[in-house]
């Protein structure tokens, strides 16, 4: 019953932007044909279609490469800025001396040190890795810093007057308060660390998505390289909702960050 | 431990209903006749568990200090029920940051079992005006909340824990989450999550304030009630006088900034009590009393505020 209902909402909120998106494509598919673009412009949406098909193999192969890519180096850049963000957070004189450094460093494009490190580090998994932790820590560490900062005052007040000492009341209130905004810093690095993935391969490397696009770039073959575009979205998605997922596991009491207006009243 | 505890209160509260309410009763049948040191004998047998003496405490500037509490003192007994009643800003809550160790008084004692915890931390067992109740746990764990910060494992205390929240009316939301229940129940978890609390003395900070007429009164009736099962030694801060004479042993009337205490009145009427005792007219003499009291300290305040 409940289970159904959830289905029949979420069917009523889908079908609209699916329907928008296959018109897009429609369009797309009719506008390429009906002008007569040539392929290696802008191929239409059953070309594309086609060719991934045809290429599938090569393009498992490369996706598995970028996927695991892309895992690695999320689970390490989240832990890092996860950690960074716990410690500046309970060590207050750390804080005020590295918190502004650490907004004042999100002027460095990331993306612009690959080179760097890639002639520091050569051409292995471990430049790469560093790119996408750099890329997703700050997301983690900030937002998850927010939530440690917007501890409920008044229950904060509660565990001191019933004489709570620090690490309770970081482990008993100040964490799992600021379990949605690491998540919501979390669903960002995701995003993130795709796009991190994808553009280290560019600068160097033998296998991954981002070096397959390189690769058919030089060949002109646009629709192939649609195809990767779609297949880096699908993988963005994918780790989306794999973190959307977890936080459904992990946070309780009707707060998640999408509905975080149900918990406080009644 | 704490069902010693309460136990012991039982008995001392006993000792003194029977020692000293008729005495009292007898002695001040008026309100006039209720002043504070003719009826302090009748309870002198019992234990002080709280008491604070010539406590001051000023924020601000050294400079241009703004001072909150002017020397207040006033004592709690075992097992007895002590309300404060004051103006708005007459820096109640800072009292109670001052007996929970959240702040150090400037000058003055504050003494629990007679040693001294001013600026000492985890005495009491505390219920704030807003619930605070944690929303990512169940009502069970919420209620067992403060027993886990003073160290008793969550599993040890959930059978007791969900006989209170019986008794609380909240059989069935074991499981469920703050969120989901009504205001009043949710303040009657917080109640509970104090009870069980291992410090006997209680703090309660305007508990009732944030409900509706309805609600509040039935939550008066249920405290009243539990109240009177378990006597635990309870310092209630609120600015509702009869929900103050409805539920107090004594009170103590604080001034308007910088605090102390005007009068210190004992409630004669006996224990247990009803709803009821509010149609007397003892109790309305009371109230009329306080309520004068109140409204000259509340004007005192606005001209002050004219002045500067």
């Amino acid at each position: 019953m409940n289970l159904r209902s959830t289905l029949a909402q979420w069917f009523r909120s889908a079908w609209p932007p699916f329907v928008a998106v296959l018109l897009f494509l429609a369009l797309w598919e009719s506008a390429v044909r009906f002008f007569a673009i040539e392929a290696w412009i802008l191929p239409s949406p059953s070309i594309i279609a086609g060719e991934a098909a045809r290429s599938a193999d090569s393009l498992r192969m490369h996706t598995l490469s970028t996927l695991r890519l892309t895992l690695i180096g999320f689970a390490i850049g989240s832990a890092f800025g996860l950690l960074v963000a716990c410690l500046l957070h309970l060590v207050p004189l750390l804080r005020s001396a590295l918190y502004p450094l650490l907004i004042l460093s999100q002027n460095v494009p990331t993306i612009a040190l690959a080179p760097l490190l890639m002639i520091w580090f050569g051409f292995g998994l471990l430049p790469k890795i560093i790119v996408i932790t750099l890329v997703c820590f700050f997301p983690v560490a900030v937002s998850t810093m927010d939530g440690f900062a917007q501890t409920d005052r008044t229950m904060l007040n509660y565990m001191r007057m019933i004489g709570a000492k620090r690490g309770q009341i970081f482990r008993k209130l100040e964490f799992p308060h600021a379990l949605p905004s690491l998540f919501s810093g979390l669903r960002i690095a995701a995003t993130y660390s795709v796009m991190g993935a994808v553009i280290a391969e560019w600068i160097g490397a033998q296998k991954g998505i981002g070096y397959y696009m390189i690769l058919q770039k030089s060949a002109f073959r646009t629709d192939r390289i649609f195809a990767a575009i779609v297949i880096i979205v699908a993988l963005s998605l994918l780790l989306f909702l794999l973190v959307t997922l977890i936080e459904r596991l992990v946070v309780r009491g009707g707060r998640r960050s999408g509905n975080a207006e149900g918990g406080e009243t009644t | 431990m704490s069902e010693r505890e309460k136990e012991s209160g039982r008995t001392a509260a006993e000792d003194r209903l029977v020692g000293g309410s008729p005495e009292s009763a007898a002695s001040g049948g008026t309100a006039a006749g209720l002043a504070a040191d003719s009826v302090r004998t009748g309870a002198a047998d019992t234990p002080v568990k709280l008491a604070l003496s010539g406590v001051h405490k000023s924020f601000g500037s050294k400079r241009r200090p703004l001072p909150v509490i002017g020397g207040v003192s006033l004592e709690v007994r075992e097992g007895e029920f002590v309300s404060l009643v004051g103006p708005s800003g007459s820096g109640k809550s800072t009292l109670f940051h001052l007996i929970g160790g959240l702040l150090r008084p400037d000058a003055g004692e504050i003494a629990l079992d007679g040693r001294s915890i001013a600026g000492e931390r985890g005495h009491i067992a505390y219920m704030p005006q807003q619930p605070a109740l944690f929303p990512w746990r169940t009502i069970e764990d919420n209620v067992a909340l403060d027993r886990e910060v003073n160290g008793t494992p969550r599993r040890e205390t959930l059978e007791e824990a969900r006989r209170w929240m019986a008794r609380a009316g909240l059989s069935g939301f074991e499981q469920a989450y703050p969120h989901t229940l009504s205001g009043g129940m949710q303040q009657r978890a917080a109640f509970v999550r104090a009870l069980l609390s291992p410090h006997e003395l209680m703090c309660l900070d305007e508990p009732f304030s944030a409900l509706d007429a309805f609600t509040r009164s039935e939550m008066q009736a249920w405290l009243l009630d539990i109240w009177e099962e378990t006597r635990r030694s309870v310092l209630f801060v609120t600015h509702h006088i009869e929900e103050a004479l409805l539920l107090s042993d004594t009170i103590y009337v604080l001034s308007g900034r910088p605090s102390a205490v005007l009068r210190r009145i004992e409630v004669p009427f006996p224990r247990p009590r009803r709803e009821e005792i509010a149609e007397s007219p003892e109790f309305l003499a009371l109230r009329r009393e306080l309520t004068g009291l109140m409204k000259e300290e509340q004007r005192k305040i606005r001209s002050g505020t004219f002045e500067s």
